[in-house]
């Protein structure tokens, strides 16, 4: 039986240190860290961790004491921190820009409401997560129509809805 | 999908729905109002759980179940609800999720405070204490012989207790708190990117805090409890990898990290525990053919990238369980074979309807003492499952394109329902509990499916809040059928002695007995004795007992007309089995649950067979109490007696 290594409160550092810290250093090493909720993962990694560094240990045939084991383990994670210590989250689930030629502004609105619609059928993003920029409070109007008649839910940011403008509600009545 | 219609133009002016704001995005944080009082609320109702939950545990040992059940159930619900009110509304749901992971713990924890109960965890802990004593993992036990080859469980033990100094019982206990409050939160993450949104991915989390082996059979110190958490973990990530490859323009070196991140836990799951290997291989495959396809706007390059992320984490975990099977551990066949056979020939009975199995068959709740309430619920369990997947399955099948993800849960809850009518089959039931943690993460979906596919969260008020009720009142039965399914409450609680129980088989009496052995054979002492003789031994005295089996039929000592064999007592000389040690309850008792030996064994060991070993001189007599009795064996003398004896038996 070995002695205790680590005498009382310390244990209380440690021991979160160890369920923890080996696993959230291989993760930053995967570039994995940014993209999880870290402690969820990082406890099964520095399980896994734990136990092919006691097979490899076990197989091997090197006899390490325990504290030698904790601070192998220690420096370990030491050097994967501080190789990827100062490099930024790859984003890696970022879609790429894409392109999409229309044949007619219409067109190009009927697409974006397909788009919106695409999202919020597979849970990516609600349709007030959605924003549709443009260039000219002209290009509105199309947007406005598709987005009415399909019965989906806008907002105008820093404008005024084409059908609430004075000249348009003064002109409905004639036209319609 | 589109709906590109000639809708009536609505009113305009129109505003984005208020309830919109509480849905998520699967990459943020859940736009969730944060409601401190109702936290702390709800995190009060949960200690008032616990202390309900520890209060039955206190009064148990010595008050009728009458009393102490309601308790238990009042605790175990009160915390319950109150996780399932605040995941489901709060934006706190993996902490709550967490939180209730480690409150499932403490019946576990209060069956046996100071040491393991019952038979997988006085196996695995006399592993772990040969592990820490010899200093090197594939450590023996004659309890649990194939547990040598997967040392998982030991050597994340062992290395908290070396780096720590915490006792070995203190460390598996940190290790199994550690690990079970994250078999939630993994279930959670594995709903979130499916993608589901963020209640109803807390909603998966919970139900799987429901299923059958979660609250007792999970939360013990065995190789299970950790593989299980290496099994979701690796789901997830797989699940995660698969959402990232839809979203599209992905390189080679971002799609390997998963991949290869997958493939390192893999041979730790391989090295934990069989059969969740076995069933992970499972679940991967099942993901391969029935998670979403890419769609949509992805890219349509990458095809073999796509290919690798697919099957790669099926094939990684097959070829490292193959490989470690062949070069490592090839008993874990031989081991494994009689319950795959037992399982299957119980199916074909129960579909040809076969008398010829009747032998094997077993009725629920037989001699368990369940209140009817609990039975109820263990049978209303199921149906509600049954009836949710039902029609989950039919509105599914009325909009395919609709979150077609959940096909693969389909799949995967459809073994589950599968499973049940096992459970009146003998090995079957056995199988079938085994597998309900892994099949346990398709019916955890249901809810989330039921969601989706009849648009409930978008209905009016009054019936969401009918259906918020339906379902609360749906999860709470579900709980109590699928706790009181796992561990009847003769095994739940700590009481009076009964005969054939893994829990409550170990009197004072025995633990004197044990105690003695200790003291005067020492530590590693050979005794051959009976299952629950061999537990409390194991556990109390580290003694080493060994199972009966074709090369060591030790059975036979109890069962057999015929005193032992020569080539059975030759067997146990080289082996070093110098004592033997009897309960003679063994002959007054029959058991109802585990076997005293094997499975089939007769009823009852007739009563001669105990009182003849009085008389057989190559037996003397050790330790003798009111119910044990302590044999040295003497195999000089049983030659010599043997061949001036046998013709007269």
């Amino acid at each position: 039986m070995c002695a205790p290594v680590l005498p009382g409160l310390s244990r209380l550092v440690v021991l979160p240190a160890l369920l923890l810290a080996p696993g959230y250093a291989f993760l930053r090493l995967l570039g994995q860290a940014a993209g999880m909720r870290s402690i969820s993962l990082a406890v099964p990694v520095s399980l896994v961790i734990v136990i092919c560094a006691s097979l490899l240990r076990d197989v091997s045939g090197i006899r390490l004491s325990p504290l030698s084991l904790g601070l192998l383990l220690g420096v370990v994670t030491a050097l994967f921190l501080a190789g990827s210590y100062g490099r930024q989250p790859v984003a890696d689930d970022c879609a790429p820009i894409l392109g999409y030629v229309a044949d007619s502004e219409h067109d190009e609105a009927a697409f974006v409401a397909r788009e919106v619609d695409r999202l919020a059928d597979e849970g990516e993003a609600t349709p007030g997560e959605v924003a549709v920029f443009y260039r000219t409070n002209a290009q509105s109007r199309a947007f406005e129509e598709v987005f009415i008649r399909s019965g989906r839910p806008y907002v105008i940011v820093g404008g005024v809805r084409f059908y609430e403008r004075r000249e348009v509600r003064i002109c409905w009545p004639i036209c319609g | 999908m589109t709906r590109l219609t000639d809708a009536p133009v609505p009113k305009a002016g129109i505003r984005a729905s208020p309830g919109l704001l509480r849905e998520d995005s699967p990459s943020g944080v859940p736009r969730v109002p944060s409601r401190p009082l109702a936290e702390l609320l709800a995190a009060g109702l949960v200690a008032a759980g616990a202390a309900l939950v520890v209060l039955a545990y206190r009064i148990a040992p010595t008050a009728r179940i009458q009393s102490y059940d309601p308790i238990f159930w009042a605790g175990m619900l009160l915390a319950y609800l109150a996780v399932a009110w605040r995941a489901l509304s709060g934006r706190y749901a993996v902490f709550w999720l967490g939180l209730f992971g480690l409150f499932t713990l403490l019946p576990t924890f209060w069956i046996s405070p100071d040491g393991p109960s019952g038979f997988d965890e006085i196996a695995q802990f006399a592993l772990l204490r040969n592990v820490i004593s010899a200093g090197r993992l594939f450590q023996h036990t004659p309890l649990l012989p194939i547990g040598t080859y997967y040392p998982g469980l030991q050597s994340a033990a062992a290395t908290i207790h070396w780096l720590t100094g915490l006792s070995p019982w203190d460390s598996a206990l940190t290790l199994i708190a550690v690990v079970h409050c994250l078999l939630p939160v993994q279930v959670y993450y594995i709903a979130r990117a499916l993608p589901v949104p963020h209640r109803w991915a807390a909603a998966a989390g919970l139900v799987y805090a429901a299923s059958p082996s979660f609250v007792y059979f999970d939360a013990q110190f065995s190789y299970e409890s950790v593989a299980i958490l290496l099994l979701l973990t690796i789901i997830r990530l797989y699940v995660e990898a698969l959402a990232a490859e839809r979203s599209g323009g992905r390189t080679w070196r971002q799609s390997l990290s998963a991949p290869l991140l997958i493939a390192v836990i893999c041979f730790a799951l391989v090295v934990t525990h069989h059969l969740t290997s076995l069933a992970g291989i499972a679940l991967l495959l099942a993901g391969a053919l029935f998670l979403k396809p890419i769609s949509g706007l992805a890219d349509r390059k990458g095809g073999w990238r796509r290919l690798f992320v697919r099957w790669m984490p099926a094939l990684t975990l097959a070829m490292c369980l193959g490989l470690w099977i062949v070069f490592v551990a090839p008993t874990t066949v031989s081991y494994l074979f009689p319950h795959v056979s037992g399982t299957a020939s119980d199916i074909v009975a129960l579909v040809t309807r076969s008398k010829a199995s009747s032998g094997s068959a077993r009725t629920l709740f037989s001699g368990s003492g369940a209140p009817s309430y609990e039975r109820a619920a263990s049978i209303a369990a199921p149906v509600i499952v049954a009836v949710a997947f039902l029609f989950a399955v039919i509105r599914w099948l009325q909009k395919p394109p609709l979150r077609s993800n959940f096909l693969w849960s389909f799949v995967i809850a459809a073994g589950y329902l599968v499973s049940l009518p096992l459970t009146v089959t003998s090995d079957g039931a056995q199988s079938a509990h085994r597998s309900w943690a892994f099949t346990s993460v398709g019916v955890a979906l249901l809810p989330a499916a039921l969601v989706t596919l009849f648009a409930l969260d978008k209905r009016r008020p009054w019936l969401r809040r009918t259906a918020a009720a339906v379902g609360a009142a749906a999860l709470a039965v579900v709980f109590v059928g699928n706790v009181a399914v796992d561990a009847p409450p003769d095994t739940r609680f700590p009481g009076p002695y009964q005969f054939g129980s893994d829990t409550l088989s170990i009197t004072p009496e025995t633990l004197r007995f044990a105690h003695w052995v200790e003291a005067h054979l020492g530590p590693g002492a050979h005794v051959v004795t009976d299952r629950f003789t061999a537990e409390a031994l194991t556990a109390n005295a580290d003694a080493v007992t060994p199972i009966t089996g074709p090369g060591l039929p030790i059975s036979n000592i109890w069962y057999g007309s015929r005193p032992p064999a020569p080539a059975l007592m030759s067997a146990m000389e080289y082996l070093g089995d110098d004592y033997l040690a009897i309960d003679v309850r063994d002959a007054r008792y029959t058991t109802t649950g585990p076997a005293l030996f094997y499975l089939g064994e007769p009823s009852r060991v007739p009563l001669q067979n105990i009182t003849r070993l009085a008389r057989w001189p190559w037996l003397r007599l050790l330790y003798s109490s009111q119910h044990y009795r302590l044999y040295k064996i003497d195999f000089h003398l049983y030659d010599s007696w043997y061949r001036s004896h046998a013709n007269g038996h």
